[in-house]
């Protein structure tokens, strides 16, 4: 699904991430954990195609094309998505008219038939149940004025519309109550199969009890320093990052 | 003796208020002469000529008012609670307190002096319009005429309608329009003006519309300008009295060498009155962009609250804009607050659409019209409405 070789990353001549290695195979689960500078979300933002991130060495493999060859669309049309830490409001655009439009664009890219207002609105209303998220907020301008809580929930919605292969979760965790929190995972668990993959990048162990991780990566400094099964996130949470490197 | 153009002085840079617009420049160019009417009164009864009833803005339906080349064509009322007729300059004075709004406007004195046509329109007391007035001003001819055409608008005790104001032309022509309104608005009133300025693109384009509002009274004012090579478009209102709810909203779409300028004086001079105002431009091109707006609150307005906003997007590296918020402020319990943005469209909302799948050109699009939804979020008229953002639509793209 991805391979990760020998990544380096600048961010404005500051080394940010420094031989990063990383594999992940179709149908699994890997979280990244780290403390706050580690690059994690420098990871993610590299991953989706941001501007402002200065690739210097290495290589990612997305289904076996070269990630570095597609714009941020087609990256999204290949199938990769990233749940933002922090998604952005735009006023003035409606959740509806920006949600049918994504999802159009993306079958359009897969050379599937375009959903018709009638049939999108079949899909949207299912899986906004399912994650519980009202409609009156989807008919509201993209993200704003929602709380934070809201904000994740929106993203959750955009994947499972989105049917991606590979979802990375930028810290999606941050500033939901535990509620919340069962529902962001609900609506992952419910994703899961044996071909899409998932990467979520979190400060804390806590999402990881509901969505149960494959594989554990610890990041310092740019590198992976320890990997291991979820019992790593749970003897991260005792010991700390300073106890584990 | 006859009055000439030439005994007038055409506002130009050095005048403050017109700063960024250089009128004088463009009447040098063009040399518009007054238009005079032809004596020959036609005998048939006139025919509504096509590119007016084609026009999406155009509904039988409505109330209506034709000029056509500077002249009044047709009026057609549906509704015996009102009333439009020709207005004698004499009796003008004594309906509207014109010293409101006195201030130095040789666009105004201009209009005085060759004036084509000068209509009321009188909303009677209690009367709440079911169907809209729309004035359509048509222009068809390739002269070089200036046209002055004058409206005032009353609206009685507890009464409620809405007007649009329709400016277009078969794009062939040049011309220069000078309209003013005078709008009285009684007690409880309530009105819907929406001023759609679709001008020829080698027309200049000025208006000022002047309102004058009466304890407890609505007034929205929707500016959508996007034609004339040259549009100058001023609201100056004179708040009497408490209670009062004004608002002006608008929307200047810029393409090449176009000039829009946009500007409004609120003055309020009575207690616990609020204004609003949102003026948003797009602008592409070569284009250049004017929001001049002042609020004066006087020291016995006490309890005002005034805002006021402008923010621009450009789109491309040659566009300009001037923006020019300004709040006098003379009484110490006032809530107002104002300010003005131009930037290009934001990176982050770009990144993040791209993220979900839609190309740059498409996540363009979206962000643009999202900047145009906002402003149109509370029109009424929902029919118009979509009408509207169906021409900001055909500009932009």
């Amino acid at each position: 699904m991805l391979k990760i070789e020998g990544l380096h990353v600048n961010v404005e001549d500051k080394k940010i991430i420094q031989g990063l290695d990383l594999q992940i195979a179709p149908g699994e689960v890997h979280a990244i954990m780290g403390p706050n500078g580690s690059g994690k979300s420098t990871l993610a933002n590299v991953l989706s195609g941001k501007d402002g991130y200065d690739v210097t060495k290495g290589k990612i493999t997305f289904l076996k094309k070269n990630l570095f060859d597609l714009e941020p669309e087609n990256r999204a049309g290949e199938g990769l998505f990233l749940a933002f830490q922090y998604p952005v409001e735009i006023p003035g655009v409606s959740g509806m008219n920006f949600l049918r439009t994504t999802i159009n664009s993306i079958r359009r890219y897969r050379k599937q038939k375009e959903l018709d207002g009638v049939n999108f609105l079949k899909v949207l209303r299912e899986k906004a149940k399912f994650i519980k998220m009202d409609e009156k907020l989807i008919k509201r301008s993209v993200n704003t004025g929602f709380s934070g809580g809201e904000k994740k929930r929106s993203e959750i919605l955009q994947m499972s519309l989105l049917e991606p292969k590979l979802a990375i979760l930028d810290e999606t965790d941050s500033g939901l109550d535990i509620d919340a929190l069962k529902t962001v995972a609900n609506g992952v668990n419910n994703l899961k199969n044996k071909e899409r993959s998932f990467l979520i990048i979190t400060h804390y162990q806590r999402l990881l009890n509901y969505i149960v991780p494959d594989k554990v990566h610890v990041l310092s400094k740019g590198k992976i320093v320890k990997s291991g099964d979820k019992n790593l996130a749970i003897e991260l949470e005792k010991k700390g990052y300073e106890g584990i490197m | 003796m006859e009055k000439l153009i030439e005994d007038f002085q055409i506002p130009d840079k050095k005048i403050e208020t017109w700063k960024f617009t250089d009128l004088k420049k463009v009447q040098e160019k063009n040399n518009f002469r007054p238009s005079v009417k032809s004596d020959s009164t036609p005998t048939n009864p006139y025919k509504i000529n096509l590119d007016i009833s084609n026009n999406i803005f155009f509904d039988p339906k409505n109330n209506f008012i034709i000029f056509e080349n500077g002249y009044l064509k047709k009026i057609n009322t549906k509704s015996d609670d009102l009333e439009i007729k020709s207005l004698d300059s004499n009796l003008e004075n004594k309906i509207f307190n014109k010293k409101n709004f006195t201030r130095k406007d040789s666009l105004l004195d201009i209009n005085s002096a060759f004036l084509n046509e000068n209509l009321i329109i009188k909303v009677k007391k209690n009367a709440k319009l079911k169907n809209p007035i729309s004035i359509f001003y048509y222009n068809c001819e390739e002269e070089k005429y200036l046209i002055n055409n004058r409206i005032n608008i009353i609206l009685e005790e507890n009464s409620e309608a809405e007007i649009n104001e329709i400016f277009f032309s078969n794009n062939k022509s040049i011309y220069w329009n000078n309209v003013h309104n005078y709008v009285c608005l009684k007690k409880n009133s309530k009105l819907q003006h929406y001023k759609i300025q679709l001008e020829s693109k080698n027309a200049i384009h000025s208006s000022s519309t002047n309102i004058d509002c009466e304890n407890s009274s609505i007034y929205n004012n929707f500016i959508f300008s996007i034609g004339g090579n040259m549009s100058r478009i001023e609201v100056i209102s004179s708040i009497n009295s408490a209670d009062i709810n004004f608002n002006i909203k608008g929307l200047y779409l810029a393409k090449t060498n176009q000039h829009h300028d946009i500007t409004t004086l609120m003055q309020h001079k009575h207690p616990e009155s609020k204004s609003n105002q949102h003026i948003k431009g797009i602008l592409q091109k070569d284009s250049s962009g004017v929001f001049q707006g002042k609020v004066i609150v006087a020291q016995d307005a006490q309890k005002t609250d005034a805002f006021q906003f402008n923010q621009n997007l450009l789109l491309s590296e040659t566009a300009e804009v001037n923006a020019k918020p300004e709040l006098e402020i003379y009484a110490d319990d006032v809530k107002c607050s104002h300010g003005a943005t131009t930037g290009e469209l934001d990176e982050g909302m770009l990144f993040y659409l791209r993220s979900r799948g839609l190309n740059k050109e498409e996540a363009r699009k979206l962000l643009i019209e999202g900047f145009i939804n906002e402003l149109f979020d509370d029109i009424e008229n929902k029919e118009l409405k979509k009408k509207l953002l169906l021409t900001s639509k055909k500009t932009i793209y």
